[in-house]
């Protein structure tokens, strides 16, 4: 019998290395992040191919949802759908970027590092864990904030 | 008192080391900050961190190796002390022209 439960102890989405991060680069805690999506949610998402590619491409840089839609080869509208549902179960950060020109790109940023499912005693449980802010990325918005 | 004298070098050479480690960390993510985000004002931020904290602190010890072991003259410690310093001054100029370009693109109130 299988039954899917939510995490027993949900992790912080606060990172325990996190406090040090935020001290070294002197950043303001977040808002409130969302809760864990359920598990249906996430293995719907998971079970899209380009939902795949946005995750992977995102972790390795900010991007756009233009360069995204050339990455995965479908529409921009085909992106905006998969990355709003990706922001809503928490998995990629949006980010704003100034241009020169004065105008702002919105890029998109992977925060789902791992997710991990373990059928133990009886039960099906699972965690999500997510990547903190990545500090290079962190230093260039703070430079540009001087 | 000599013994004081060493571990004080030590200390202060395991200081430098330090500091040229952690200012060649923050040069890497600025570099990495680049790559990531192509923000040019992170290329000079990423090249004076390196030139301020990785060549000066390789040009001194460089400097002092070749004076301690003979190689050079004791009378040019003036002179590396000089392109140290110059160094600093340029690895300095870089980041404050790096700020310039990183608060040139900025959005007023964005």
């Amino acid at each position: 019998m299988t039954v899917a439960s939510p995490p027993t102890d949900p992790p912080s989405p606060v990172a325990p290395t996190r406090w040090a991060t935020d001290l070294f680069l002197g950043r303001m805690t977040d808002g409130p992040v969302a809760d864990d999506p359920d598990l249906a949610t996430l293995v719907g998402l998971l079970d899209d191919e380009h939902v795949r590619t946005i995750l992977a491409a995102t972790n390795a840089e900010p991007l756009s949802a233009a360069t995204l839609s050339d990455r995965c080869g479908v529409s921009t509208s085909a992106i905006y759908r998969r990355v709003d549902r990706l922001v809503d179960a928490g998995l990629i950060d949006e980010r704003t970027r100034p241009r020169s020109d004065g105008h702002h790109d919105t890029v998109y940023v992977a925060t789902l590092e791992r997710f991990e499912l373990v059928v133990a005693d009886g039960e099906v449980d699972w965690t999500i864990d997510r990547t903190n802010r990545d500090v290079a990325d962190e230093l260039t918005r703070l430079w540009g904030k001087f | 008192m000599v013994a004081l004298g060493a571990a004080v070098d030590a200390l202060a050479g395991a200081a430098a080391t330090g500091s040229a480690l952690v200012g060649l960390y923050i040069g890497y993510q600025a570099y990495r900050g680049l790559r990531r985000n192509d923000e040019p004002a992170m290329r000079y931020l990423a090249a004076g961190m390196i030139i301020l904290f990785g060549v000066t602190y390789l040009l001194a010890v460089v400097g002092q190796g070749l004076i301690a072991f003979h190689v050079v003259s004791i009378d040019l410690q003036g002179v590396f002390r000089l392109l140290v310093r110059l160094l600093q001054l340029a690895g300095l100029g870089l980041i404050a022209y790096s700020l310039h370009l990183a608060a040139g693109s900025r959005v007023p109130g964005g």
